[in-house]
């Protein structure tokens, strides 16, 4: 059997608070379970993988295949979120991988200082994501001047519920819109820092209604049933705009990774 | 904080995506390129986006 060259495939870092022992998972590759890598005072979280995967050409290649991404990155996932209980990890974009152990430990003492000041920066704080999708309400003005334009045989009246329709639509957007800059401010006034993400389409989200806010969160542990409650509260008050909320996390800080802890690019 | 380990909870895959994609640290792994060398913002993320909905069964 052919040998393959084994490199580190990082999750994220930990420091102080890691826990004592690794996470009883298997890593991206199954043959593999994840290992804590102690460096200092620093965590990493890896597991050995087969250099020959990661190499540009294989890498695209698995990058094109679903399958392949989707179990990586739940991997991934697992392996982050079974420490999220009791430390916040910093974690790492998909797919680094170190050609061994040196090479990553010489990142770690290289990067020292800033990944030391980011982990202490983000203790005791977590990422949570709150979206909103609009749909229409039945009773809805705009509905209304559409179902009427529907039952209207003559030219004229028919331009003029069409115009009327528009006219509703658009107040009633811009009531929506106003609604959900509302939730964003609100809960940036809980969470430490809040940020705007780009609103997934369609087909992306798996939803019919549009999305209007993918909002990112940086909230405090102490903080987070306060703000799971606020969303609960905003999606009362939002809802006869036929406005849904969706809470998701909590999430490693993937969105507030502070500027320094990696590579400018 | 407790102890106890968070419930596991049903992670949508283009959240997880989004996140592993443009977030997290960025740093230049020993290995030929991270994920990051690749430009996963715009064209890969259409690909992977129209993957997972036939991944899906919606496509």
């Amino acid at each position: 059997m052919e040998m393959t060259e084994l490199g580190l495939y990082v999750y994220g870092v930990l420091g102080e608070d890691a826990p004592a022992a690794a996470p009883e998972l298997p890593g991206v590759d199954d043959a593999h379970a994840v290992e804590c890598l102690h460096d200092g005072d620093l965590c990493a979280l890896v597991s050995r993988v087969s250099l020959d995967q990661f190499e540009e050409q294989p890498l695209r290649e698995h990058l094109a295949d679903m399958a392949w991404v989707e179990h990586t990155a739940r991997r991934h996932q697992q392996v982050l979120d079974s420490v999220l209980h009791r430390c916040t990890p910093l974690p790492m974009r998909l797919c680094t991988v170190y050609a061994d152990e040196q090479g990553l430990r010489q990142m770690l003492d290289a990067r020292r200082q800033e990944i030391s000041a980011a982990l202490s920066e983000l203790s005791g704080k977590l990422e949570w994501g709150v979206q909103a999708f609009a749909g229409r309400r039945p009773g809805s003005p705009s509905s209304q001047a559409a179902r009427a334009g529907g039952a209207v045989a003559t030219g004229t009246a028919y331009l003029q519920s069409k115009l009327a329709a528009r006219q509703a639509g658009e107040a009633e957007q811009a009531e929506i819109e106003a609604a959900c800059d509302h939730v964003h401010v609100e809960l940036g006034a809980i969470a430490l820092a809040g940020r705007l993400g780009t609103p997934q389409r369609p087909e992306a989200s798996g939803r019919e209604a549009p999305m209007l806010l993918n909002g990112f969160y940086l909230v405090s542990n102490e903080q987070r049933e306060r703000f799971r409650g606020r969303v609960e509260q905003l999606g009362g008050e939002v809802a006869d705009r036929g406005i849904e909320l969706r809470l998701t996390g909590p999430w490693p800080p993937y969105n507030f990774v502070p500027a320094g802890a990696g590579e400018a690019r | 904080m407790t102890g106890a380990a968070l419930p596991t909870r049903e992670v949508a895959l283009i959240d997880l995506m989004d996140r592993l994609l443009r977030g997290g640290v960025v740093i230049q792994g020993q290995i030929t390129l991270s994920a990051a060398d690749i430009d996963l913002v715009g064209l890969d993320l259409r690909v992977i986006v129209a993957s997972i909905d036939k991944l899906a069964g919606r496509t």
